[in-house]
């Protein structure tokens, strides 16, 4: 891809989503997490936001009831082949993830805002909870971004800064396909991050985007 | 980035060459591992001690097992001692994330590995590993299910670690990032009792002076959580929430007789076995294949699952 078309996207991607923020050269210090006095997570995410994040999300993002019907197979091989091990060996698998379902439910009363979902899938139905916020938990975000490594930071602090920061852009960016929130029984289309369900017991999706979808596109 | 990345990856592998380079053959040959933690008066790192050891026992190694009592000048002396035994590795449960720095270098220039277990320092490329429970993950999953118990809402107390502690920073950091945003929780008093049981014990004393009503206590770890809870018993007050970190035996057995709500296990055991098994590969090969960082989910301990825990490990 040649500088233009990069810079072309960026700026496409710029126009298309607020909150941009232009980073200038003395702000550099502040996008480097191996510097411990400087860094700042919310400016090294802005910077990454739209340029990595958003297309990473929306090119590599694996159809959800494929990833899930792997993960019941060999939870090793649907992790090497759709996902990403954070931390090594110690870490669950996690999965950028694109699919619809039906809305169930639909709890904005707390602040962990939730919408359960039955998931659009071959066989049998799959319950799914999407994280539709105020208040995100977890790191499935950060997680499954190979280009965001522990091993870059100085310590877990920044490294956690950076996945409340992504939590944060992932809530605004989702903000938009959830307002008003959708009701119960219709379908939506989304796109986001999960973690290894079987860690859990709960298939916990936290969204990017959200739209609501046709029935036609089941 | 890209650029910086790079050279400082070469900076790396360029220190691992030179680390095998000066490493004299004894060294090499050794058979002795130096497990170094916090003091074993706190169940948490006599587990991790315990299984270094049992893991270097099984694969022939003489182990050497050191306290350093969070005190850097002693962990200074405890390296000087595992550089004059030659042990050929280092276990090194940390005294201070900035003030170990350079005792885990001297080890370095004596042709000494280091892998670090449960606890950070602030510098990359010194250390062949450090492995560390994700303590913000760990953090969270505390801070949701005290949520959970609290019903949304109350006034609450916060006991922080020590201060020169990396963990008690992101754990307090994993418990605001979900805490603050719940508006009706009010934090009213946050201390440090520096991961101590009768410190957190007198400090709960005199908050409860000064707040009787609070509804709950969140705390950096499981000691002081029995500290605070103890506390709260002796000043007869009724139900108080207690949520704390670590997973010991202590906490398991106060969650299944109602005195503490939950607990965040790290897999103390475990971390420490990892750690004795990639020294061992980087001492027959010179080199390790796994990132220098790595780090370990924790998992949640509520009455559900407390039965299952033991010794930092669940059956």
């Amino acid at each position: 891809m040649s500088r233009g078309t990069v810079l072309g996207a960026a700026l496409s991607f710029g126009l298309s989503l607020s909150g941009c923020k232009i980073v200038r050269d003395t702000d550099k210090a502040a996008l480097d997490p191996s510097d411990p006095n400087n860094f700042d997570a919310k400016a090294y995410v802005d910077a990454l936001w739209d340029r990595k994040v958003v297309t990473y999300f929306d090119g590599h993002a694996q159809p959800i009831a494929s990833v899930l019907a792997a993960l019941t197979k060999d939870k090793d091989a649907a992790g090497a082949r759709f996902g990403h091990r954070a931390g090594g060996d110690g870490s669950p698998w996690t999965f950028a993830v694109r699919g619809s379902g039906v809305v169930k439910a639909v709890d904005t009363a707390s602040r962990h805002g939730e919408l359960t979902l039955e998931l659009t899938a071959p066989g049998h139905p799959i319950a799914a909870t999407l994280q539709i916020g105020p208040v995100i938990f977890g790191t499935a975000v950060r997680d499954s971004l190979p280009f965001i490594a522990f091993g870059n930071f100085v310590n877990q602090i920044q490294y956690a800064e950076v996945s409340r920061a992504l939590n944060d852009r992932a809530v605004a960016l989702a903000h938009a396909g959830l307002t008003p929130p959708p009701r119960t029984g219709s379908t939506i289309a989304f796109v986001g991050a999960m973690t290894d369900p079987s860690e859990t017991g709960e298939t916990t999706i936290t969204v990017l985007r959200v739209r609501s979808a046709n029935r036609s596109d089941k | 980035m890209r650029k910086k990345l790079a050279t400082c990856a070469a900076l790396i592998s360029l220190g691992f060459a030179a680390s095998v380079l000066t490493m004299p053959p004894a060294h090499a040959a050794g058979k002795l591992i130096a497990i170094i933690t916090p003091s074993h008066d706190n169940p948490f790192f006599a587990s991790e001690a315990a299984g270094a050891e049992a893991r270097a026992k099984a694969l022939g190694y003489e182990t050497l097992v050191l306290v350093h009592d969070d005190d850097a000048n002693k962990q200074d002396q405890l390296i000087d001692t595992a550089i004059s035994r030659k042990a050929a590795a280092i276990i090194l449960d940390n005294a201070g994330a900035d003030a170990s720095i350079a005792a885990v270098a001297k080890a370095k220039a004596a042709g000494i590995p280091s892998f670090l277990i449960d606890r950070e320092i602030n510098k990359t490329g010194i250390a062949v590993a450090q492995i560390v429970s994700n303590n913000y993950q760990g953090a969270t999953l505390g801070a949701q299910q005290f949520i959970k118990d609290m019903g949304e809402k109350g006034t609450y107390v916060e006991l922080v670690g020590k201060e020169s502690d990396t963990n008690a920073h992101i754990r307090s950091k994993g418990y605001h990032d979900v805490l603050d945003q719940i508006p009706d929780l009010k934090l009213v008093e946050a201390q440090s009792a520096n991961w101590s049981q009768t410190e957190a014990n007198s400090k709960m004393e005199s908050i409860l002076q000064a707040h009787p009503d609070i509804k709950g206590v969140i705390s950096g770890n499981d000691t002081m959580a029995m500290g605070a809870s103890a506390a709260l018993q002796a000043a007869g007050k009724g139900k108080v929430i207690v949520v704390g970190f670590d997973g010991s035996n202590d906490v398991r057995d106060a969650i299944e007789s109602g005195k503490i709500e939950a607990t965040v296990l790290q897999p103390a055991y475990r971390i420490s076995q990892m750690a004795v098994e990639e020294a061992d590969a980087y001492l027959k090969s010179g080199k390790s294949d796994k990132p220098e960082k790595q780090s370990i989910d924790c998992v949640l301990i509520t009455p559900a699952n407390a039965g299952k825990l033991d010794n930092f490990q669940l059956k």
